[in-house]
């Protein structure tokens, strides 16, 4: 019996799996899962090629939008029009 | 007068310490609510001339950014209900409620490819962002963007934590559909 074939296969999962293993993923992506959510997903991810790739795609996601989205920044004639209303209050 | 001259003093300090350095990230967040830029600095401008007049109200050292965006979200909501009174503009409070039944959360797999990311731009997803409604839109830029935790996302937009993960799912499925509609048109699958 080869490694591959102790996996479990995403698609024996049941619905319900699925949707909270997707669940602890996102708490995972973003930085809210707990200890336990952790062994839980990590235990799903060893065992399940579909789950490890569905956590990859999310990893990718999040540090995609994180580094590609056009960040917009404040003018200068903006920040000093800022400062001096303040300076005017 | 001279107390009070040290209280104003002081007031500045503050502002320009704590505050003002979220500039930027303050410009960013009212840029892809409004997708205008001359929009996004009355908002910006605005949001800091509130800040300062109620300075007092802001616990020195603890999360500026999450008070000036709450600041920032309450004065684009005000600008939202205004535009609401022309018959064909959306209403931002009803259209919020309509979407936040937190029923069948989980529903879809987000089910995109890696790869289709290696091949798309940054302004390509920012146009597919922006085509959001503004409540998922919203959530995507306190999460995903500027790294709010669930818990000052909550309290930035008012709404329960559970509320919170519900709209940050279904804002990513309908990006996902986005950028698959997008990638599909470019060749990419």
């Amino acid at each position: 019996m080869t490694p591959e074939s102790n996996q479990i296969p995403h698609s024996a999962c049941a619905e319900s799996c699925k949707k909270e293993i997707l669940r602890l993923i996102e708490l995972c992506i973003d930085g809210e899962i707990n200890p336990n959510e952790e062994k839980v997903l990590m235990e799903k991810i060893e065992n399940c090629p579909e789950c490890r790739a569905m956590l990859g795609t999310h990893q990718t996601y999040k540090k995609f939008m994180q580094m590609n989205v056009e960040r917009k920044c404040c003018c200068k004639e903006i920040k000093a029009k800022i400062l001096q209303q303040i300076e005017a209050e | 007068v001279a107390e009070e001259q040290d209280i104003q003093a002081n007031k500045k300090a503050i502002f320009e310490q704590e505050l003002f350095p979220h500039a930027d990230a303050l410009y960013n967040f009212a840029f892809h609510l409004t997708y205008d830029e001359e929009n996004a600095n009355d908002l910006v401008q605005e949001t800091f001339l509130k800040a300062y007049r109620f300075i007092n109200l802001y616990e020195q050292g603890t999360n500026a950014k999450a008070w000036l965006f709450k600041i920032l979200k309450n004065a684009f909501i005000n600008q939202y209900r205004k535009n609401s009174k022309a018959p064909t503009k959306v209403n931002y409070e009803d259209f919020v409620t309509y979407h936040d039944s937190e029923e069948e959360v989980y529903g879809g797999t987000f089910d995109l490819r890696e790869d289709i990311f290696h091949g798309m731009l940054g302004d390509e997803v920012t146009k597919a962002l922006n085509g959001l409604p503004v409540d998922f839109k919203t959530v995507i830029l306190l999460c995903d963007i500027e790294g709010f935790t669930y818990e000052e996302i909550a309290k930035i937009i008012d709404i329960p934590i559970g509320t919170v993960r519900s709209r940050l799912h279904r804002a990513r499925n309908m990006l996902k559909e986005k950028l698959v509609e997008y990638a599909k048109k470019m060749g990419y699958n």
